[in-house]
């Protein structure tokens, strides 16, 4: 051997498995005419719809990808069936998503005006004209009930998640066991519960009753969710942490907490997506309440998952909008507070560093 | 997106100040918390505001069913309630309690049959074999021998029955109890499939409330129900009808709130209990025009005095003599008339009135009639009087009132029958 050259070759790592341009071009084209073939058989034969043509073209796809292996070998073959079942459960899922949102908005939108903010149902008939009344006082109550079952239930949540995975004591396996038995309670158990505890003794409905009530159902989906976080943190952190003469106590406040911080928050998030759709439990315990108050101890309380409910059971085509309205205004409700308690844990992360 | 602890709090403080952009309530105004019958829900959506708006109460009702409502209202969770079925036997209502009737509103035999034309006559009996699924084609000879003109399709019958306990289920499960007692052989019950002679027919489906069962219906080709006039209305446009039903007189009447009212006008004077304030259906009436499957909803409220019985008291009395009869014809109601309407006039004035200081001062010189200490005691008929503290204070004038004589309080025993209460009665200057 020579050494005839001096030059270095930047190695490119070879990746067999990325299609070319021309490769993804056929690709594309294929899934074009199959579903334009689909769409041919869906207008000739009882099939209808844009399930008709899933039904069609998705096996259609498959039986494609197989008769073309016999050009590009069977390794090819696999991955072509595989990205089109995946590519179709991807498109498949979409549909009820992006039409749940669909629906919601193009149903609801005629509801949403300032009023629908700023006023209430008071004086208003669900099924009067849409430029008077609102839904100020179900924003308001189910912002005050989400509130107080989140401060009662995420602190004890992420403490029993600690406790299982943290301090490992002896009812471990007991808290385990409770907590798993309680995600699996009904809503309206939940409600039950409340009603003949504290709305019974009260001999009144109230705003704090639906909100533990929305508590009960909060903390196992809490205390479930923070365990999983606290697993993932590596055992190597809590040695090290250990090795440099922390407490335990320390040792889970200033180590193990802030490395899953944004996890802990996921976990008060999906609490809250759990409970604020809510309706059973808070008709038992907050009732329907028409006029905007904050004070959760002085009788019954609106709240958006039981005016939709009200709205719907009144049938009138203005109160079937306003409920639409008023879904619409939950979902936004919802994403805004996820959004809002991501941005929150996202930067105080990044200050600290 | 980039937030500090201080803009989320600025921004829940906005959220909660543009929702104080609506009515708050002050401690001085009275909140009234409602529960019961959906029958009568959608007549309240519509005056509840309306009451709120003049009376600065505010005033909520939470439907969930009659028995619900009563549960409310036995439990006090409740500060009035709607019920189209009385208390039971097992239930526990407080003693000072009275129904007062509010509204009356025609049940529909509601069914969807694209193939039939023309309006379906049906006779109890029919009707009692249809939902005891002894009727199961729609091309039955009975159905044949009472629609003479009308060409009937042969497919199959689909009941439709509430699922949950309904006061609707009571009353339409007791009209066929009154009206086909050789066919609906089952007592009336609440919950319709316990009501059922032979179980739920096959095919049949249960759904809940009222608007459950009309969106089956609307839905459902060959499809009957039983349901309020003003859902079948709302779903007119899905092909939705209502059959003209056989009254006792013979003839064939649509659901309407003239047949209603109609109904309820000719009821005779002992269906109207004087002791509760119940007012039972006449389901066998023979007046020609009324329909014969009207309901009767009534309100729940108590005698005992307090301010917010007081707004109850208001409440139901702005609905008996104003919201009602605005509002019934287009909700599909009938409001209550001439006699029914005095008599509920009559209980809803016996609404917080038992111990009302209202009742019991009188100034001086003055009298406070007979009438009014016999509702401050909680008695009902003629009273007779008897100072027995205080004799210098008040005497008893024209033998049924008390006249103030010079200001301080008394004693005055009120005996109706053999029933005794003594109140205290307070003479101003």
């Amino acid at each position: 051997m020579t050494a005839a050259t001096n030059q270095t070759t930047v190695v490119q790592p070879l990746r067999p498995w990325r299609p070319t341009f021309s490769q993804q071009f056929a690709r594309f084209v294929t899934v074009v005419l199959v579903v334009a073939a689909a769409a041919v058989v869906v207008l000739v034969s009882p099939l209808a719809g844009l399930a008709g043509i899933a039904l069609v073209a998705i096996p259609l796809q498959m039986a494609v990808s197989v008769a073309r292996s016999s050009r590009h070998g069977s390794v090819a073959a696999r991955n072509d069936v595989a990205t089109s079942l995946i590519w179709s459960a991807f498109l498949v899922l979409l549909v009820p998503w992006m039409s749940i949102i669909f629906t919601v908005v193009r149903r609801g939108y005629q509801a949403i005006s300032v009023n629908f903010f700023t006023d209430d149902m008071r004086i208003t008939a669900p099924d009067a004209d849409l430029a008077s009344g609102g839904i100020a006082h179900a924003i308001v109550g189910t912002l005050i009930m989400v509130a107080i079952a989140s401060i009662v239930s995420v602190p004890l949540g992420i403490l029993s998640g600690i406790y299982i995975t943290e301090i490992r004591g002896r009812f471990t396996k007991v808290v385990r066991f409770i907590v798993q038995a309680m995600s699996g309670v009904p809503s309206i158990v939940a409600g039950l519960f409340i009603y003949s505890t504290l709305v019974l003794y009260n001999k009144s409905y109230s705003g704090l009753a639906g909100a533990l009530a929305l508590a009960v159902l909060m903390v196992p989906t809490v205390a479930r969710t923070s365990e999983e976080v606290l697993k993932l943190v590596p055992e190597d952190l809590r040695f090290a942490g250990y090795a440099l003469g922390s407490s335990q106590a320390s040792n889970v406040f200033r180590i193990v907490l802030p490395t899953v911080r944004s996890g802990l928050v996921t976990s008060g998030i999906l609490g809250v997506a759990r409970v604020a759709g809510e309706t059973a439990p808070l008709l038992m315990t907050a009732q329907v309440f028409l006029a905007t108050k904050g004070n959760p101890l002085d009788g019954p309380l609106g709240s958006l998952p039981v005016v939709i409910f009200s709205f719907f059971q009144n049938g009138a085509d203005n109160a079937v909008t306003r409920a639409w309205g008023a879904s619409m205004v939950l979902m936004i409700l919802i994403t805004f507070l996820f959004a809002l308690a991501r941005a929150v844990s996202a930067d105080r992360r990044r200050s600290r560093r | 997106m980039r937030l500090s602890k201080k803009s989320v709090a600025a921004l829940f403080a906005a959220v909660t100040i543009a929702g104080t952009g609506g009515t708050v309530v002050s401690a001085n105004q009275q909140t009234l918390t409602g529960a019961g019958s959906t029958f009568i829900k959608n007549l309240f959506d519509a005056c509840i505001p309306e009451y709120n708006d003049i009376s600065n109460d505010t005033v909520s009702y939470g439907g969930g069913g009659s028995g619900a409502g009563r549960t409310a209202f036995i439990n006090g969770t409740a500060d009035y309630a709607a019920s189209e079925a009385r208390f039971g036997s097992a239930e526990k209502p407080p003693a000072d309690f009275t129904y007062v009737p509010l509204i009356a509103g025609p049940v529909a035999i509601a069914y969807k049959n694209s193939n039939l034309t023309g309006t379906l006559q049906l006779s109890p009996a029919t009707i009692a074999k249809i939902f005891a699924g002894q009727i199961t084609t729609w091309n039955h000879a009975d159905i044949a021998a009472e629609n003479a003109g009308i060409t009937l399709p042969s497919n199959n019958i689909v009941v439709v029955y509430r699922a949950d306990s309904s006061g609707t289920s009571t009353v339409f499960a007791q009209y066929l109890t009154a009206a086909a007692a050789s066919i609906w052989t089952k007592a009336p019950s609440g919950t319709f499939v316990n009501a059922m002679p032979s179980g739920a027919p096959a095919g049949s489906i249960a759904a809940p409330g009222s608007d459950g069962v009309i969106n089956k219906v609307a839905s459902t080709e060959g499809s009957i129900t039983y349901v309020e006039l003003s859902f079948q209305k709302e779903n007119l446009g899905d092909g939705v009808k209502a059959a003209s039903v056989r009254n006792a007189a013979g003839t064939y009447v649509a659901p309407s709130p003239v047949a209603a009212a109609a109904a309820v006008a000719a009821l005779p004077a002992a269906n109207y209990d004087q002791a509760t304030g119940w007012v039972s259906p006449d389901f066998l009436t023979t007046v020609p025009n009324a329909y014969p499957i009207t309901a009767l909803a009534m309100g729940i409220a108590r005698k005992t005095y307090s301010a917010k019985n007081d707004s109850v008291r208001d409440f139901f009395n702005y609905i008996l003599n104003t919201c009602a009869k605005a509002q019934a014809p287009s909700l599909g109601y009938a409001a209550l008339t001439g006699n029914s309407l005095r008599f509920a006039q009559a209980r809803a004035n016996t609404i917080s009135v038992v111990g009302n200081p209202a009742l019991t001062t009188v100034k001086r010189n003055q009298t406070i009639t007979g009438a009014n200490l016999v509702a401050a005691a909680g008695l009902a008929g003629t009273p007779t009087l008897r100072v027995t503290k205080g004799g210098n204070v008040c005497r008893v004038v024209n033998k049924t009132d008390i006249r103030g004589t010079r200001a301080g309080t008394c004693d005055v025993r009120v005996t109706v029958g053999t029933t005794n209460v003594t109140l205290k009665i307070t003479v101003t200057r």
